[in-house]
């Protein structure tokens, strides 16, 4: 039931944007922008479970590797959407800024990780 | 006359001295002589009920720590499936794969790298027995007024036993260890060089191993000193489970009867401790490099079937390392068999 209404809540939105965009282009962005956040709201609430789920099985199998992994995909889903709507607004210098922010934020989530696997790897060098 | 008096004394003295030395000495040589005709009669009336449930009791204990690297890896797979489902196809799923892979290689890197470990210690002890071992028996041999044999024996194996287990742990494992770290690194880089030097790395090691199983065949020429009275299921069988070893399996598979027949003899004699010295050392890393080594391919034709393409690479080239250590295990333990088995027939315990 809470899909129907999210999938109608994207249908109504898709509609009043494309007619905001034809009379009133800024309120269009700020309406997909209202939008997204709202959606992204709603799937973290469903999604809440599931990493506290992966955070019980992290902790009970001692990964320690799951939760960059958890927050690199975390990072890499709302930069892409943003990216989008940056593109969607024409601005590709943000998009493209937003893009590098994203990588950098990636990267630095993966930056425990990478150094542990730096020290497999040099213990394997020795 | 006084001299005398004092020498007679001084030796009275020494002889009271040494005695109770002397008695609990050969107290302790009785009863290890016992203990040893107990652990030599208990080896002799083993039946293969027996023999079985102990091989049992060992697998389940190796077993444990494969199959908890095995859990891990599965519950990580799948977890990494699903985040790559999230992002998708799209240009974020580089950084992605990225992380992913490096995730899936630090998970089971910890277990493998305990492995290699547990290889190296073993393969350096037994490179430390031969050592001491061939030059001590040879000696006993020429001292035993069989000069004949001692030059043969230790020709043979001092040269060959000692030159192909210092090539293994100096040359083959470190080969081994520098592939399993560039493989790694190219999998988890994405980076398109690296692996055919990796490979590069791993046939190198490869080629070792099977120069010197050339070179061991080549002195298995002595197997029909050995191969009398070799049963002919037992030999069935070790050629069977044999055969699938990469690199020495074929050499592995042809000097079944050589072993077996060795076995044999080292049952039959003294070399019973042996035989338990050799279970000891090979027997729980031999199992452990086996169950990784098909648990690291079981969970690699997970990552394949998750399209999970870096993940099922890492896992493939840590298999093939385990393999290879496998291999080299099989090939120690047929070494130090046939060495074994060739001092006692030569000196004619057999």
């Amino acid at each position: 039931m809470e899909s129907i209404r999210l999938y109608g809540f994207f249908l109504i939105t898709l509609m009043l944007v494309s007619l905001l965009k034809q009379y009133q282009p800024a309120y269009g962005l700020i309406a997909v922008l209202a939008a997204l956040t709202l959606a992204m709201g709603a799937a973290l609430g469903w999604a809440l479970p599931f990493f506290q789920w992966v955070q019980s099985i992290s902790s009970l199998a001692d990964m320690q590797g799951l939760g960059s992994v958890m927050k690199a995909a975390g990072v890499a889903l709302l930069t892409r959407c943003v990216q989008e709507l940056c593109r969607d607004a024409g601005q590709n210098a943000l998009a493209v800024a937003v893009d590098f922010a994203g990588r950098c934020m990636i990267l630095a989530a993966a930056m425990p990780v990478m150094q542990r696997v730096l020290d497999v790897l040099m213990r394997l060098l020795q | 006359m006084r001299k005398f008096l004092v020498c007679g004394m001084a030796l009275c003295l020494l002889a009271c001295a040494l005695a109770p030395a002397a008695w609990a000495w050969e107290d302790a040589a009785e009863s290890l002589l016992d203990g040893g005709k107990g652990i030599s009669e208990q080896l002799r009336t083993l039946d293969a009920d027996t023999l079985l449930e102990e091989l049992g009791e060992l697998v389940r204990g190796q077993l444990a720590e494969p199959v908890r690297m095995l859990a891990r890896a599965v519950a990580l797979l799948l977890l990494c499936a699903g985040v790559q489902g999230i992002a998708g196809d799209s240009e974020w799923s580089t950084p992605m794969k990225t992380v992913l892979a490096a995730v899936v290689f630090l998970e089971v890197s910890d277990p493998i790298l305990a492995l290699l470990t547990d290889v190296g210690d073993t393969v350096q002890q037994c490179s430390v027995y031969l050592g001491a071992f061939v030059p001590t028996f040879t000696g006993i041999l020429i001292s035993c007024g069989q000069p004949g044999a001692a030059a043969v024996y230790s020709g043979m194996f001092l040269t060959v036993a000692n030159l192909t287990a210092q090539v293994i742990t100096g040359l083959a494992l470190p080969l081994l260890h520098i592939f399993l770290a560039l493989h790694a690194a190219a999998c988890i880089g994405g980076l398109d060089g690296l692996p055919d030097a990796a490979n590069l790395l791993y046939r190198a090691a490869r080629w070792v191993l099977s120069m010197l199983s050339m070179v061991l065949g080549g002195v298995l020429g002595l197997q029909s000193i050995l191969a009398h009275g070799s049963d002919s299921l037992a030999l069935t069988a070790g050629k069977f489970f044999t055969g699938s070893i990469p690199v020495v399996g074929s050499l592995a598979s042809s000097a079944a009867g050589s072993v077996l027949a060795g076995l044999k003899v080292l049952k039959g004699t003294l070399g019973v401790a042996a035989i338990g010295g050799l279970a000891v050392m090979f027997g729980p890393v031999l199992i452990r490099c086996t169950i990784y080594g098909v648990g690291l391919r079981l969970a690699a034709a997970l990552s394949k079937a998750l399209a999970l393409d870096d993940g099922q690479r890492i896992l493939e080239g840590l298999a093939k390392g385990v393999e290879l250590c496998c291999a080299l295990m099989v090939y120690f333990f047929m070494l130090v068999v046939i060495a074994t088995a060739l001092m006692i027939v030569t000196g004619g315990g057999g």
